[in-house]
């Protein structure tokens, strides 16, 4: 089948079998490894990636669900030159070790941002808590999302 | 994932066309977070995945009189609109306590009462608020109350080629309070052990109870509605009935061991997150 979608600003059509996830498409197809693949269930979220704006596992959607729509993967985040403001607050507070989370930490923190400006660090926890880090106990991750919050005015 | 045909009809009428000329060989598809699982996993193999997400008349939240939820409307959006929360709080403190922000982005409240899982919170919430559900096939629409609509774990009334359309919420009477309460292990986005809605109307001359309802998820193989909560009506209840009510209505439920907990557990989970939607609900009445 054929599947027509935006991904990081690009309009791509692609064929593709209609048994292939999101996550797929976006890696094996398109070779954006950036979109990590685990728990395969829509519990971890490794494989967040952001259609029309909002955060969705990417693991558990068809492709032919995204006809359509608008993606941003971690490589879309990202700017030509440098990181994406949240990136760099995460390299400054240690909110990732290993960083297989991180791409999926980093896409649920811009939905959050955008969604609300100023989130109290209540409620970071209770948006970001879904996602699963298994290396930093979480205390960078905080630390780096209410970071990127602080400096939000300087690149909103 | 083993292969099949997509099908992704843009009208209720072609959806149920498809589904009943193609049978048991087709599977539906409503927001995909249960149903890629299950599609990935082998659990089910159907020839063909028929999407229902491209329906553009199931979609929405609409008031009038009460409350349509279309089939498609999701989790997050029952959990965000501003006239479910004014209205209907019971059932946005309810969805936003669904499993995590992704999932809720994309689950469907129709999916969520469709797929009849007792580990969940809409449809407790949907039963306590005496919702019905739309069931639209190739003979026509029937409403069911939700009370109806289950029969056991992941089985409803839902006859080969129908599905569920929306669903139909009336609207509370003045000085109603709900509220819903989840306990879960582990971590608060993990399906529960346990939950249950509360649904309160309360005179405000006297203050007395006129009409209650309290619905028990992951309680048995079906949402369970206690009787207990009869007891209620025309009572104003002390914080020591509340708690004999909550433990009567606990003894109703009839949930089973798994991951979650032994039965005994449960039970006395049941105990404490009934009081605690009562005595939440009866509070919110009041105010």
């Amino acid at each position: 089948m054929n599947v027509n979608l935006t991904v990081n600003g690009e309009a791509l059509a692609v064929e593709v079998p209609p048994s292939t996830t999101l996550l797929d498409l976006l890696r094996d197809r398109l070779g954006l490894h950036g979109t990590k693949e685990y728990c395969h269930s829509g519990v971890c979220g490794a494989c967040t990636v952001l259609a029309d704006g909002k955060a969705v596992s990417s693991c558990s959607m068809l492709a032919g669900q995204v006809e359509g729509a608008d993606l941003i993967t971690i490589e879309g985040l990202t700017p030509e030159e440098g990181l994406h403001p949240i990136q760099q607050a995460f390299v400054d507070n240690f909110g990732l070790q290993c960083g297989y989370c991180t791409p999926g930490m980093i896409l649920l923190a811009k939905a959050l941002l955008d969604e609300n400006p100023a989130p109290t660090r209540e409620e970071i926890i209770r948006y970001m808590g879904g996602n699963i880090c298994r290396c930093t106990g979480y205390a960078g991750i905080l630390r780096s999302v209410e970071a990127a919050v602080k400096e939000r005015g300087s690149w909103s | 994932m083993r292969p099949f045909e997509y099908i992704r009809p843009a009208s209720v009428a072609e959806a149920v066309n498809v589904l009943s000329e193609r049978g048991e060989d087709a599977f539906v598809l409503g927001g995909g977070s249960a149903a890629v699982v299950m599609l990935r996993l082998g659990v089910v193999r159907p020839e063909c995945v028929v999407d229902l997400g491209g329906i553009e008349e199931m979609r929405g939240l609409q008031r009038n009189g009460g409350l349509h939820i279309g089939a498609l409307a999701s989790i997050r959006s029952l959990e965000l609109d501003d006239g479910v929360r004014a209205a209907y709080p019971l059932l946005a403190e309810a969805a936003s306590q669904v499993a995590n922000v992704r999932v809720r982005n994309v689950a469907t409240v129709g999916g969520a009462v469709a797929y009849g899982e007792p580990q969940t919170d809409t449809p407790t919430a949907l039963t306590a608020s005496r919702a019905s559900v739309r069931i639209a096939g190739v003979s026509g629409e029937r409403s069911v109350p939700i009370d109806e609509f289950y029969i056991g774990p992941y089985e409803t009334v839902l006859e080969q080629g129908e599905i569920v359309s929306g669903i139909d919420v009336p609207e509370a009477p003045p000085h109603t309070g709900g509220a819903h309460i989840k306990f879960t292990v582990g971590s608060p986005e993990n399906k529960p052990v346990a939950n249950a809605s509360a649904l309160v109307t309360v005179d405000p001359a006297s203050s007395v109870c006129v009409a209650a309802r309290v619905v028990m998820g992951a309680a048995g193989p079906v949402p369970v509605v206690a009787d207990a909560a009869g007891a209620l009506l025309g009572d104003e209840p002390s914080p020591e009935r509340i708690k004999e009510i909550a433990a009567a209505a606990a003894d109703e439920a009839d949930p089973i061991e798994d991951l979650r907990g032994p039965e005994w557990y449960k039970r006395r989970i049941l105990r404490i997150v009934v009081e605690q939607a009562l005595t939440c609900a009866l509070q919110r009445a009041r105010t």
